[in-house]
């Protein structure tokens, strides 16, 4: 209308809170194509509207009122709701898009009640009513809303009334700026979003599908297309998600995780037969989506003449190992183990999932190539022995000692009664108060008559005896 | 004449050998036990790569693991990842480190079925990354067997695996079967009981190619896990060699 940047604000009523860029509309953004040459995301942590630069676009529509009747139009007929406001500045529009009810609307700027559902709209003339709204209609951080309401500053109004250069000295700049922008004294322009490429493939069939060979047969050939456009650009699937509906109206979900990305359909088709060999089919399968939600870059190198090439062979054959393990088995059953500073011995491993929580190497060459005879952070002089074989929880045993509180004389473990030719100890672990349950044990290792050592130990606490592991 | 009579066992004895790993060429790299007197008992002076090696222990904590981790550890070194199959769930990574297995090389797989677990053994010996696959195989039929001993060597994994002596008399697909026993030692009066090493007696109950039956006992120092000296070696009592198939 007077050439400058409108923006333009719309929001579903059921996003009231913070939500993801994603979700602030639960319609395409396409669908707001015709509207605008420029469609974005507002600059929050947490974007809470659309804005549309429609400079020029008015007049295409036969004014800015027939425009935003248009937009809650198109919005309306994907079932959203949306509050609009046109104005001067995105500061503006955004302000009276979120914060301003109907009330302050019929007083201040033009606004109609939708006659479909609750949308509405308003046409800003100029920047001055905002005064009345709330601090948080100025696109603040909760921190800044905090401070400002330790001050007592709930409404703008009281925010101009201030001293600017007070303004700035004892708030920061931040605020200042958030004003000015709302007052056009401050540029900004909308960052257009451009929607990552979805890669996914839908199809649904004429008849349903029954058999697995036929299924997945199609699932490769649907596979083909999406694998040669992300090789095209290098990258690879890291995680896949096969989405079937079945003729019973059920639906099946299969994710399938991989240790490095790829491109390869005949090996991302493996993974996926893994996994249907461990459902049931719930009935024929009456469409199939696939979909790429993780996306990596290749591992691309160039040829190398010497030992390279081999070592790399030997990565992507352990990654084909490790994805086909964690298919069938589940990605929690194939870990990487490594040493944790605790004393409990129960936890002073862990296991980290190899698939489905980043990447974990394993078994690198260059990594063994530091390894001696003695390895690891294993000290022999600092750390006590432990056993090959821990239980998963301690075993009550019966022993006997020669003098109270002693060391094991005589060992009765399940099934078998064992003398105790020698034994070493106490190693005493006092523990892990802070997890609730604190550990008050003395560990002994002991070598029976029967040639089997045992790693035992007392429970203080209630002097009892427990069978914890073998040293197998 | 018993000079020529022996001389013609000798020979035969050799050709048998050459007949039954002829698969494997006889200078095939080969990688120490971590045990120098126990390589001595074995008939290629070490473990091959691309061969199963079975651990028999009678019970558990009878030292079956801790020679089957070590060996691992010797084969690791050539590079290549050691993937630990443990479908108990109860193989505890601190005490392999003790034993000087670097744990940034190991992929540990807990499968809960023990299809899963044939399967998972498998997969890791036909991978053609891995240096050695560790495994406690709950049941294993010959079935399996065979198809793991192919598969150890297509891409020369080694495969390693402790098992209840009670398969002893059980048909063989291994290279190598090897029963573990810990000797109890009484404590000589006035001695510290970490300061006496653990005796294992290792015995050899079959090796391909050599019906001999052998017995050393090697000493383990507990602080260090390493080895100091093995005793004795003894010439055990004749044993019958288990039934075994041939590759076809």
């Amino acid at each position: 209308m007077r050439g400058e940047p409108k923006a333009e604000s719309g929001k579903p009523k059921a996003e009231e809170a913070a939500s993801s860029a994603a979700t602030v509309l639960r319609l395409p953004l396409s669908a707001l194509d015709p509207f605008s040459p420029t469609i974005g995301f507002d600059d929050l942590e947490h974007p809470r509207a659309v804005l549309l630069d429609v400079t020029g676009t008015a007049k295409l529509f036969g004014g800015e009122k027939k425009l935003a009747a248009r937009v809650v139009e198109q919005i309306e007929s994907h079932g959203c709701t949306a509050r609009i406001a046109i104005a001067d500045t995105i500061g503006a529009a955004w302000a009276m898009a979120c914060f301003a009810n109907a009330e302050f609307r019929m007083q201040h700027a033009e606004w109609q009640q939708s006659d479909i559902v609750h949308s509405a709209f308003c046409i800003l003339n100029s920047s001055a009513p905002l005064a009345p709204l709330p601090v948080s209609a100025l696109r603040l951080s909760a921190e800044q809303l905090v401070w400002l309401a330790e001050l007592g500053i709930a409404r703008i109004e009281q925010l101009l009334a201030l001293e600017r250069s007070d303004l700035a000295a004892r708030l920061g700049p931040e605020i200042l700026h958030r004003l000015d922008q709302a007052h056009g004294r401050a540029s900004e322009a909308i960052i257009a979003y451009r929607p990552p490429p979805a890669w996914s493939i839908c199809r649904s069939f004429e008849f349903a599908i029954e058999s697995r060979e036929a299924l997945e047969a199609v699932m490769a050939e649907m596979l083909k297309p999406i694998t040669r456009q992300l090789a095209d650009r290098h990258e690879g699937i890291e995680r896949l998600r096969c989405g079937m509906e079945c003729d019973s109206g059920r639906r099946l979900d299969l994710l399938v995780g991989l240790y490095r990305a790829t491109a390869d359909v005949e090996h991302l088709m493996e993974l996926v037969r893994l996994h249907l060999d461990c459902v049931r089919l719930p009935g024929p399968v009456q469409a199939l989506q696939l979909e790429a939600t993780h996306i990596a870059p290749l591992d691309c190198h160039q040829q190398e003449m010497f030992d390279g090439a081999s070592r790399r062979e030997e990565q992507r054959r352990l990654a084909v190992l490790v994805d086909r393990l964690s298919s069938r088995l589940g990605w929690d059953r194939v870990t990487r183990p490594s040493l944790r500073a605790e004393v409990q011995p129960e936890y002073a491993w862990s296991g980290k999932q190899v698939v489905g929580s980043g990447q974990g190497a394993v078994g690198g060459k260059q990594k063994r190539k530091k390894s001696s005879v003695l390895t690891t952070n294993h000290d022999p002089l600092t750390t006590p022995p432990r056993p090959l074989r821990l239980v998963r929880e301690p075993i009550a045993i019966q022993v006997m000692s020669v003098v109270p509180a002693g060391g094991p004389h005589r060992v009765d473990a399940p099934g078998h009664e064992h003398r105790v030719v020698r034994s070493w100890g106490p190693e005493r672990i006092e523990t892990g108060w802070w997890r609730g349950r604190g550990a008050r044990r003395d560990y002994y290792c002991v070598e029976t008559a029967t040639g089997r050592w045992l790693w035992v130990f007392r429970e203080l606490n209630t002097d009892r005896w427990y069978l914890h592991g073998w040293n197998d | 004449m018993p000079a020529q009579q022996s001389e013609a066992i000798a020979r035969l004895k050799a050709q048998l050998r050459e007949l039954e790993t002829l698969a494997r060429s006889s200078d095939a790299p080969r990688f120490s036990t971590g045990f120098p007197s126990l390589d001595r008992l074995l008939p290629g002076q070490g473990l091959t790569p691309g061969t199963l090696v079975e651990w028999l222990e009678d019970a558990p904590g009878s030292g079956a693991g801790t020679l089957a981790v070590k060996a691992a550890v010797q084969a690791s070194h050539a590079g290549g990842a050691v993937v630990v199959i443990d479908g108990r769930g109860e193989f505890y990574p601190p005490g392999a480190t003790c034993l000087g297995l670097d744990l940034r090389g190991v992929l540990l797989v807990r499968p809960t079925k023990i299809r899963d677990e044939l399967w998972a053994i498998d997969q890791a010996l036909r991978s053609g990354a891995v240096a050695a696959v560790l495994a406690w195989p709950l049941r294993a039929d010959e079935r399996a067997m065979r198809r793991w001993q192919l598969a150890a060597e297509q891409c020369t994994t080694l495969g390693l695996f402790v098992r209840p002596t009670s398969v002893r008399d059980e048909p063989c697909w291994a290279e190598l079967r090897l029963r573990v026993a810990t000797v109890p030692i009484e404590l000589p009066v006035g001695e510290i009981a970490s300061s006496v090493p653990r005796r294992l007696r290792v015995e050899l109950l079959r090796a391909r190619g050599d019906f001999a039956h052998r017995c050393i006992d090697l000493e383990l120092r507990h602080e260090t896990s390493d080895v100091h000296r093995a005793v004795t070696t003894t010439q055990g009592r004749k044993h019958r060699p288990a039934p075994r198939r041939h590759a076809g």
